[in-house]
């Protein structure tokens, strides 16, 4: 057959035949959460279950190792200590808090590039507002409180902010650092018109809106909230309701471990 | 005595039955933990509160605050200050790292035109002093202008340990050489 014309190396040559790379279409993620069976068969308003465990870093004054599904996430506190930091505001009247957050390279899917990465600025910024109401500043004048959060593995951006969130909050526990109360945290997609707590990458990916809220149980403050994409006030409400009553279980995990550990 | 374990944000009683010691807090007449810990109640002297007190695994690291009485030792001495590697606050043992510094004015109460750093402290001497000011960026100011306050171990230059025979001098026992110190009145 090819030699009857020409053989031209320039052009790509394509094969004769060709078949479509995938023999059936998948499955839509955002139908199975909607009629409520999940991947992993959770509930909609279930969350991964939480594996915790303090005290793996024994440089720092405090640590926390936290996996929630895939996530998994390593936190050390240092403090309070002297600052440090060049150029640091220093006041003479409350502590600071300084929070560190980064993705290690084969932490997602996708490569994460070390250079010009402002995501991990933003999560830093998102970590400080959602600790420093919960830890008492004014008794550590002069001084600064250092949290470095590692993200080993991540599974849905929300998600792993909020395992974040939850495991700076252990490894403060543990560096017996004063503290007004422990901070939860729990994120949700909307998809379609109902809330999903807890989302993987794979969900996160076909959501219509989410929420990422962090909050302090015993005193009833939210301490953070963020939501992006467009619902209805009632939706929004109902999502930061269902949000409070997930986050107070995850407490409930939180304090049992602590406890526990001591 | 009871010994339950709270962890920070629980409700321990209110202020009306307790008064509030360590590890908590109170907000609207409630008491709150602060850290993770066993519960102590501690019986005060009739006629006051009891005390709530929750004490945490760790013990509990010192921060220094203005007034409090702190054991250092001289890092570093300059012709205006000597600086202070702060050891001690109170009876606590504090984290390193903690600077503080003796300006020339606040050596001693008397004379304080005539002081020289020199004549007061050396490198490696253990001092008692009083934290009077939160200080620069970086340090803390410290006082020793009392008399209870000053050098309490001393080493001359040939190393050994030197005894105070006054309240500015330190002589060798060996060697009988006798050095400046502004030293600590002995209690």
């Amino acid at each position: 057959m090819f030699s009857s014309r020409a053989f031209d190396n320039r052009l790509v040559n394509v094969p004769e035949q060709s078949i479509p790379p995938f023999l059936e279409e998948p499955k839509s993620i955002k139908d199975s959460v909607i009629n409520n069976s999940r991947l992993d068969g959770r509930d909609q308003v279930t969350p991964r279950l939480l594996f915790i465990k303090t005290g793996l870093v024994d440089k720092a004054h405090g640590s926390a190792y936290l996996e929630q599904g895939k996530i998994k996430i390593s936190c050390a506190v240092y403090g309070p200590r002297p600052v440090v930091k060049a150029g640091a505001v220093i006041s003479a009247t409350t502590g600071n808090l300084e929070c560190e957050f980064s993705f290690s390279s084969f932490s997602s899917s996708w490569r994460t590039v070390k250079q010009r990465d402002t995501e991990e600025k933003e999560i830093s910024q998102i970590l400080t507002q959602a600790l420093g109401p919960s830890i008492c500043l004014h008794m550590f004048p002069k001084s600064s409180i250092d949290v470095y959060v590692t993200v080993i593995e991540s599974d849905g951006r929300l998600a792993t902010i909020a395992a974040a969130i939850k495991c700076a909050t252990i490894a403060l526990v543990d560096a017996s650092i004063d503290m007004f109360d422990v901070v939860t945290c729990v994120s949700a997609s909307l998809f379609n018109n109902s809330w999903v707590i807890d989302c993987t990458q794979a969900e996160e990916n076909e959501e219509d809106s989410s929420i990422l809220l962090s909050y302090m149980v015993s005193s009833q403050e939210i301490t953070n909230v963020i939501q992006t994409g467009k619902t209805s006030i009632e939706l929004s409400q109902n999502g930061l309701n269902l949000c409070v009553d997930v986050g107070s279980k995850i407490y409930q995990a939180m304090c049992q471990y602590l406890s526990k550990s001591l | 005595m009871s010994l339950t374990t709270v962890t920070p944000g629980k409700r321990l009683g209110i202020t009306h039955d307790y008064s509030a010691g360590k590890g908590t807090y109170v907000r609207n007449g409630t008491i709150f933990a602060t850290v993770c810990g066993k519960k102590h109640i501690i019986e005060n002297e009739p006629g006051t509160l009891p005390i709530i007190a929750v004490l945490g695994k760790n013990q509990e690291s010192a921060i220094p605050v203005v007034g409090s009485e702190i054991l250092g030792k001289v890092t570093k001495i300059h012709a205006k200050q000597a600086t202070v590697s702060i050891m001690m606050i109170g009876n606590v043992p504090c984290r390193k790292d903690f600077h503080g510094i003796i300006r020339l004015q606040d050596v001693r109460a008397t004379e304080k035109d005539k002081v020289k750093i020199f004549e007061c402290f050396r490198p490696g001497d253990v001092l008692r002093a009083q934290i009077i000011s939160m200080g620069d960026q970086r340090s803390y100011y410290l006082s020793t202008a009392k008399n209870e306050y000053g050098v309490v171990f001393a080493q001359s230059s040939l190393g050994n340990t030197m005894i105070p025979i006054s309240w500015n001098e330190m002589q060798d026992p060996k060697t009988l050489i006798i050095e400046n110190r502004k030293c600590a009145k002995p209690f």
